[in-house]
């Protein structure tokens, strides 16, 4: 009988020292199939996995699909600077422009899974158009350019649209309208909203809610804080819902949740008060934030 | 290679403990250092025996367990079927992450595409929401940092270190 010692690659190998540990471009591979935050965190086991968790293969996993990544960088309005697709995907964990500033971008940082905010100018705002009723101003607390505030109207109306192929297929995703409301607004408590989600050809979630402040809170004497205050004025039923406050200042009304799927189809997104013929005015819209669900 | 007419050839693979294994021919082929091996030596003997320096007896039974069960799936058309996500499964829900661990040293190894595909999965599922701690044991690999490195790390990433599951 003959004997043969045999290396990976079936060449001769003169030492057989045998190394108990993974080799580095396996470890990157198990990473590349956990998560961002799985991958980072595994980091600190060892300088291994420190230099297998930068691997370019660990973080075109949690990146978008090559086309779909070169589609999103073509249309930054800054353009982005990295060196590596970790640096990449870390940068678009932060909010980043697309479409001439009317579309906010960024990636979940746990997950890598996509969401956007489609900025007031990319709604449909029923007389938006008409100085009357609404005008728009740049606003400093805002991602966009501009933000549109409402002077006055008895048509409240406004709808986003996203198509599901822009989104992380298969994910649960909500959309929220971004706001504030002013303390002088008015019209807003005697009837409530109607918020829904259309996805394709089915109503995916829907409900209403009140665009009402708390003006009776005079805890905080910084006007601001008091602007962002958002309980209930009257008992709150069933399927009614108020604002909630997101982290930057604005506030967020849930307008309902669907399903991206693995097909493609056009999702709307609406929030409107047309039933009460009332006059109302003092909200401003910043836009829809579409984010996966936790 | 077997030649035309030929009973089945069995391939004759030896372990870092010492022991002979006699598989067949075309199971011993999805090793790819031992097909590379008669690849370039066409002429080898029929009786040439392959040790593997970094294999042990147990994890090669398992890694030839599984390579037999895929060569016949795919002989039968079955490949990518229920029926091998059902074997699969099977097979790795006995087995511990030190036996896990294991197999997939020497599936790395000894080049098994296939199987290494498989098991970095599963590896990457039973890692999913686990704490450095249990990565480290999962392994059996020792914190090689100075405190000083480990403290950098710890910044770099404190987002990712918190909220994972109970070891």
């Amino acid at each position: 009988m003959s004997l043969i010692i045999l290396t990976r690659n079936g060449r001769r190998m003169k030492s057989n020292s045998f190394t108990n540990m993974l080799p580095e471009d396996c470890v990157s591979k198990i990473l590349s199939l956990t998560s961002p935050l799985d991958a980072c965190r595994s980091s600190l086991v060892s300088s291994t996995f420190r230099s297998a968790m930068e691997s370019d293969i660990v973080w075109q996993k949690f990146l978008p699909s090559h086309g779909d990544l070169q589609n999103i960088i073509s249309r930054l309005v800054t353009p982005l600077r990295f060196s590596s697709n970790k640096e990449l995907f870390l940068c678009l964990c932060h909010p980043v422009l697309l479409d001439s500033g009317k579309l906010s971008f960024k990636l979940q940082k746990s997950c890598g899974r996509k969401s956007y905010v489609l900025s007031a100018r990319s709604l449909s705002i029923a007389w938006s158009n008409n100085p009357m009723y609404w005008f728009w101003v740049p606003s400093p607390e805002s991602r966009f350019a501009e933000v549109a505030v409402l002077r006055t109207t008895d048509w409240l109306e406004i709808e986003g649209k996203i198509k599901t192929e822009m989104l992380s297929p298969n994910t649960m995703y909500g959309a929220y309208l971004i706001i504030k409301i002013s303390n002088l607004a008015y019209g807003f408590d005697s009837v409530a909203a109607e918020v829904s989600v259309e996805a394709g050809d089915e109503v995916s979630s829907g409900g209403r809610v009140y665009l009402v402040l708390d003006h009776h809170d005079h805890d905080h004497d910084q006007d601001h804080k008091t602007m962002l205050r958002s309980t209930p004025l009257i008992q709150v039923d069933e399927d009614r819902r108020i604002p909630c406050e997101s982290e930057n200042g604005w506030m967020e009304i849930e307008l309902g949740e669907f399903c991206s799927g693995g097909d493609h189809k056009e999702v709307k997104m609406s929030l409107k008060e047309v039933k009460g013929y009332q006059l109302k005015g003092g909200l401003i819209v910043e836009g829809i934030e579409v984010r996966p669900k936790q | 290679m077997s030649k035309l007419g030929q009973a089945k050839r069995i391939i004759f693979l030896k372990t870092a403990d010492g022991q002979l294994f006699e598989v067949d021919e075309p199971v011993a082929m999805e090793f790819e250092i031992v097909k590379s091996f008669f690849d370039e030596n066409e002429d080898a003997a029929d009786d040439t025996v392959v040790p593997l320096p970094n294999v042990s007896a147990e994890p090669l039974a398992g890694i030839i367990e599984f390579c037999k069960a895929h060569v016949e799936f795919r002989a039968n058309g079955a490949a990518g079927k229920d029926e091998v996500k059902k074997f699969n499964a099977e097979y790795i829900k006995e087995k511990s992450n030190e036996q896990l661990k294991e197999l997939i040293l020497a599936a790395n190894y000894l080049n098994i595409k296939e199987m290494l595909d498989f098991l970095t999965e599963t590896i990457a599922n039973r890692l999913k929401n686990k704490s450095v701690e249990y990565v480290r044991a999962f392994f059996g690999i020792e914190n090689d940092f100075t405190p000083q490195e480990e403290e950098a790390v710890r910044k770099e990433y404190e987002w990712a270190f918190e909220g994972v599951d109970e070891d």
